[in-house]
């Protein structure tokens, strides 16, 4: 009887795959002298054999910023020659500098790729939403640069996210699919085969409802807000596969909004205690030097402390999970409130998470703590 | 082979699962209770006095108050043109106006000292806004009367 117990037992601790490792962690600083004004949502990191790339863009000066993470030394500022605030091209959503030939630039109307002289090498309008493969109008668009763009040099395609044509509030907007590719060549459009959670479909989830999404050679891995499943597609295979993937920080399941206070005055202060209070997964990264996944998740909290004071977002617990190559969570970290997560990217070095600056710190400069697990 | 024979096993585990299943849910039922507090925010910006004598800014509630909370530092919460807008409407207040900045901003208070001379302008850089429960993601507007508040809403 005991034999059959442990073996019961013994599955169930599998099923959970929470694989410890004897994983040596470390945490140290760094500061980066790229202008603050460049960290703006649009950043990006990109990571090429050589080195990793710190790509910014500075809204306020209309300068686009490549520097060598490595060398910590500036290779490329350049003043565009289009502005986002004609009407005609419009604001921008995201940018990728894939090399000195070939900036893309997706804006409210347009892709373009342009070139270091200001050449315009390709654009096609983006204006009018596309017709989705279920027959929904969709849009190529991003809010934040979380799902950056991915070109696929080989085959011409770039990688997009969509947006329904609908407000977030929509119930159609969560039976969209989320990603598609442009290919350069023939300007065909064509739709991933994968949707929004199935949980998005039966309640709204306020503000927690955009994905986040890393490459990795074929893979396409995304992480929504509120699902702790890591969804994995291979654009090679076609196919699409879940993986459990829920922090042990997490004890409660996700909140849904009361749709009721939608439409009131107060919306904006009743989405911001939503989402202090809901847990919600965040920004995965790939880590290509260490073969290594990071997930960000924020923990549930309740909506006052101790003292009934309201508790806001910037003090909920950041937990790091690191995950392997299967997907499997091989280590998990809180450390604790005073870290921005949104300026986090991966280099050599390990991962670089933005810290709020402290009092007495030199402006122009960055701050960051870098976490590795060797 | 009988199921009755992993019984004890299986119960053991299928309790685990069903407790901490069940913890899991009553947390979040509790805390989502906490989501649909009936109060409008109106108990929180009745704690301007407390927060005023806290603070120590000189403000006479014996008169009638035109009290502004600003967040400058947040993004599309108090751009230049909702400043703009919320001067203009502070222009045409017949009781005395106050702004007070959630943090320090030297272009804001120079923008509003230029615009209303006479106007009193503080800055919260001891963060008792948020310890007061003042500190909301949109710029209120508080009109006093006699120690009273008048009326209140959102910019």
């Amino acid at each position: 009887m005991p034999k059959y117990s442990l073996i019961f037992l013994s599955i169930f601790f599998f099923s959970c795959k929470q694989l410890k490792r004897d994983f040596k962690f470390s945490v140290s600083q760094d500061s980066l002298s790229v202008e603050a004004g460049f960290f703006s949502k649009y950043f990006n990191v990109s990571n090429n054999a050589d080195y990793s790339q710190f790509q910014g863009y500075n809204p306020s000066t209309n300068e686009l910023l490549l520097w060598n993470l490595d060398t910590k030394e500036e290779q490329l500022r350049m003043k565009l020659d289009i502005s986002f605030n004609d009407t005609t091209i419009g604001r921008l959503f995201q940018f990728y500098v894939h090399n000195p030939d070939s900036i893309f630039l997706l804006t409210e109307n347009w892709l373009l790729i342009t070139d270091t002289a200001g050449i315009i090498k390709y654009k096609r309008n983006t204006s009018n939403a596309i017709k989705d493969a279920d027959g929904g109008e969709v849009y190529f668009m991003d809010v934040s640069n979380q799902f950056p763009l991915y070109f696929d040099v080989l085959k011409k395609d770039v990688y997009m996210h969509i947006m329904c044509n609908c407000g977030l509030e929509d119930p159609a907007f969560y039976t969209k699919r989320v990603e598609a590719k442009l290919n350069l060549l023939n300007g065909e459009v064509a739709f991933l085969n994968y949707h929004f959670p199935e949980r998005y479909r039966k309640a709204f989830y306020g503000q927690n409802v955009f994905p986040f999404r890393a490459v990795n050679g074929p893979l396409h891995i995304i992480s929504f807000e509120n699902d702790d499943s890591l969804y994995v597609f291979n654009r090679e295979s076609n196919s699409l596969k879940k993986y459990p993937c829920r922090s042990r920080f997490q004890k409660i399941d996700f909140i849904p909004f009361d749709t009721s206070f939608y439409n009131s005055d107060n919306r904006i202060n009743r989405l911001s205690e939503h989402m202090t209070v809901s847990p919600a997964y965040k920004k995965i990264l790939f880590d290509p030097y260490r073969n290594l996944y990071y997930r960000f998740f924020l923990r549930e909290m309740p909506l006052k402390d101790d003292k009934g004071i309201y508790n806001n977002l910037s003090k909920k617990d950041i937990i790091i999970m690191v995950l392997d190559n299967n997907f499997n969570i091989i280590a998990e970290n809180n450390i604790g409130t005073s870290y921005l997560p949104y300026y986090s990217f991966v280099t050599r070095k390990g991962l670089y998470v933005g810290t709020t600056p402290k009092k007495n710190t030199n402006p122009k400069y960055a701050y960051f703590s870098i976490f590795a697990w060797n | 082979m009988h199921i009755s024979r992993f019984l004890p096993g299986i119960s053991i585990i299928l309790l685990s699962l069903i407790c901490s299943c069940n913890d899991a849910e009553n947390n979040s039922k509790g805390i989502a209770e906490q989501l649909r507090h009936p109060d409008d925010y109106s108990q929180r910006v009745n704690n301007i006095f407390a927060y005023v004598h806290k603070a120590g800014f000189e403000i006479n509630f014996d008169n009638c108050n035109s009290i502004y909370i600003l967040q400058p530092n947040l993004c599309n919460v108090c751009t230049e043109k909702t400043l703009k807008s919320i001067l203009d409407s502070a222009k045409l207040q017949s009781n005395s106006v106050v702004f007070i900045l959630a943090d320090k901003n030297e272009a804001f208070e120079m923008q509003i000292r230029s615009s209303q001379k006479d106007t009193k302008v503080f800055a919260d850089t001891t963060d008792l806004l948020e310890k007061f429960n003042l500190s909301f993601l949109k710029n209120l507007q508080i009109q006093t009367c006699g120690k009273r508040i008048v009326s209140w809403s959102f910019r």
